[in-house]
């Protein structure tokens, strides 16, 4: 190639625009990203308070998280809640789906604008009114309480990913199965549920996720026997403010990028 | 005109549908049909969309209840069965194919449903692969199969459990014309050599004259006629079935003279034409009637003596290749279209020649009388 050519080549391939579009995303992720970016560091501090920046490196703060009874029984109750949440509202999920999908009814859209309904109302409404009705039936600070309220909040996750799915599913498949002999559970398991899994896996996930950082129902609803993650990080903001905060919340943003990850390979496994 | 021949079950049947009925709501999409299906028959529902046909063998299979009727397989009553109960093989208009599993899978999956041991697995599926050409394509998946190759898989799952009847619902639509019509000479040879009972379903009526051992039109969830292709071809019941099967001429006009074998008919242009008279209808002077005459069935410029010869004159002329169509006005009016093959020996017209068409009464059926 002549040298003029190149240069028009290098010019086409490497226009002015394309430079401003990165520095301008480049800016526009830093901005978001700086507050979470900058606890990380701060995890690391030797110093007794949050500061930034550190003084100088030291994980104490872990050792903090790990030695201490309150806070690891905070995560194991988180853990196990989540996972109750997961299992609960997928199952639920799945089962509400399907009905939406498959049939048509006098309120069907009524319904699923219900059981979509956690998304849109402020968290905080919900709050209140789980914990009138659970004042009544005792389930303050109960692991059952916790997880049927998270199930609440996880469920429209759930429906709108199974949905999702179930939209690109050819029913005749089902048809199919049925007319080889097998009846309508086996038709589901052997058939349909392996085709629909990318979409039950990230409502699965989601729904884990959402419970796990949950903080406002679980304020009100954990009472005092039932201290979630979150509710115990709260805690610690108003009472020690010290970085054990942040390391947590660098393990978190560390487990929730994980999970992101993982949902994102799955995504691009159902597109092949 | 028309009669649903061949139903009022008996039990003689292998597959015996009576009066089936279905209703959605108001619409009747099914209105009493009943059919006798010998074993080993191959029978073609052949309709229009929205005839009733598919609804007819989603009924057989299972998926739907039928409003009122009953179906009987073999003498066994399976109006209310489910699906899975039911033993009956489908092939559907998408195929169907588990996507998340390889071939053998797919064609094994009746059997492993039935608990069949392994080694008969796979015996049978190895010999039906065979069967329908695709020996060896076991771990392939169904994307990376071509459409013909696609059919031949759902064909395969849907015998490799030996069932006694074998449903097909519009199963060769996707493919394009040289595959169709491969693929039709494949299934029917594929029944022939297995001898199973076939239903199938289409609105090909092509198809359904290849196939078929026996086909019944269906118009508005009805049976119009049911036979065998060439007397739905060359004896259409109806007007309907002479305008869907092939294709029609239609004159109409009014009865001037009845005779025992022919009438003559005055179309509604003036024209006297002989028809033969159907046998099951006595006609008199004066009602009205329609014709059917295929065009393929009139001779241009005939020697000889036919009992109907008009002069008329060409206005257009289409050239198909391997046959020549042309419109032609007849004197009073009438148009006929008329078919030849362009074959060295027949005669090359163009629009503006004056021609002399004819053909005998018998060629000639009355589709309509009132």
């Amino acid at each position: 190639m002549s040298s003029l050519s190149r240069k028009r080549w290098l010019r086409n391939r490497v226009q002015v625009r394309h430079i401003l579009l990165y520095l301008f995303c480049i800016l526009v992720f830093a901005f978001l990203l700086a507050p979470i970016l900058v606890i990380i560091p701060m995890s690391f501090s030797s110093a007794d308070f949050l500061q930034f920046p550190p003084p100088s490196f030291s994980l104490r703060w872990y050792e903090n998280f790990f030695s201490r009874q309150d806070w690891l029984s905070a995560t194991m109750l988180s853990l196990r809640v989540a996972i109750a949440t997961s299992l609960l509202s997928t199952v639920l999920g799945i089962m509400a789906a399907l009905a939406l999908a498959r049939t048509s009814f006098i309120g069907k859209d009524l319904i699923y604008a219900f059981i979509v309904s956690p998304m849109i109302v402020p968290a905080i409404i919900i709050a209140v009114a789980v914990l009138f009705v659970y004042a009544r039936l005792r389930l303050v600070g109960s692991f059952l309480g916790l997880v049927l309220a998270h199930s609440v909040l996880a469920l429209p996750y759930v429906v709108i990913n199974v949905t999702a799915s179930l939209r690109t599913f050819d029913i005749d498949l089902e048809k199919a199965a049925m007319s080889l002999g097998a009846n309508r559970f086996q038709a589901f398991t052997k058939i349909t549920l392996p085709l629909i899994r990318p979409g039950v896996f990230a409502g699965a996930l989601f729904a884990f996720v959402i419970s796990w950082d949950e903080l406002v129902v679980a304020l009100f609803v954990s009472g005092t026997k039932a201290i979630t993650l979150p509710r115990r990080m709260w805690i610690s903001l108003r009472q020690d403010i010290d970085p054990t905060i942040a390391s947590i919340a660098t393990l978190l943003v560390v487990f929730a990028s994980v999970v992101l990850l993982v949902v994102e390979l799955l995504r691009r496994r159902t597109n092949t | 005109m028309s009669d649903s021949s061949e139903n009022v079950g008996t039990s003689s049947a292998y597959l015996c549908l009576q009066n089936l009925v279905k209703r959605f709501g108001k619409v009747v999409a099914v209105d009493g049909v009943s059919l006798d299906v010998q074993k080993g028959e191959f029978v073609t529902l052949l309709g229009p969309s929205g005839s009733g046909k598919t609804t007819i063998l989603n009924m057989i299979a299972g998926f739907i209840q039928p409003s009122s009727g009953q179906i009987l397989l073999n003498e066994k009553d399976l109006t209310f069965k489910p699906p899975h109960q039911r033993n009956i093989g489908m092939v559907f208009q998408s195929y169907a194919l588990f996507p998340h599993l390889t071939v053998l899978d797919n064609v094994a999956f009746p059997l492993r449903m039935r608990k069949r041991d392994k080694e008969e697995t796979a015996r049978r599926v190895e010999s039906i692969l065979d069967l329908v050409g695709l020996a060896g394509f076991g771990e392939r998946y169904p994307r990376q199969l071509s459409g013909g190759q696609r059919q031949r898989v759902a064909l395969a799952r849907a015998l490799v459990f030996e069932p006694p009847l074998l449903l097909m619902d519009e199963p060769l639509g996707a493919l394009d014309k040289q595959l169709r019509e491969r693929m039709q000479l494949e299934i029917k040879r594929i029944q022939r050599e297995l001898g199973i009972t076939t239903l199938y379903v289409t609105h090909d009526q092509s198809e359904a004259l290849t196939m078929s051992d026996r086909i019944a039109v269906i118009h508005d969830g009805k049976w119009v006629q049911v036979g065998n292709p060439l007397e739905i071809y060359q004896t259409p019941g109806d007007r309907f079935v002479a305008d869907f099967i092939g294709e029609s001429n239609f004159l109409n006009g009014q009865i001037t003279e009845v005779g025992t074998a022919w009438w003559v008919i005055k179309t509604d242009h003036g024209l006297d034409i002989k028809v033969s008279a159907p046998r099951s209808v006595t006609g008199r002077a004066g009602d009205q009637a329609t014709v059917a005459l295929r065009p393929e069935r009139i001779a241009v410029f005939p020697e000889g003596d036919l009992d109907n010869v008009i002069v008329g004159k060409v206005t257009e002329k289409v050239g198909l290749g391997d046959v020549n169509r042309y419109y032609v006005q007849l004197e009073g009016g009438d148009r006929l279209v008329v078919k030849q093959l362009t074959s060295p020996w027949a005669p090359n017209l163009v629009p503006g020649d004056t021609v002399r068409v004819g053909w005998n009464a018998q060629e000639a059926i009355v589709v309509q009388h009132d």
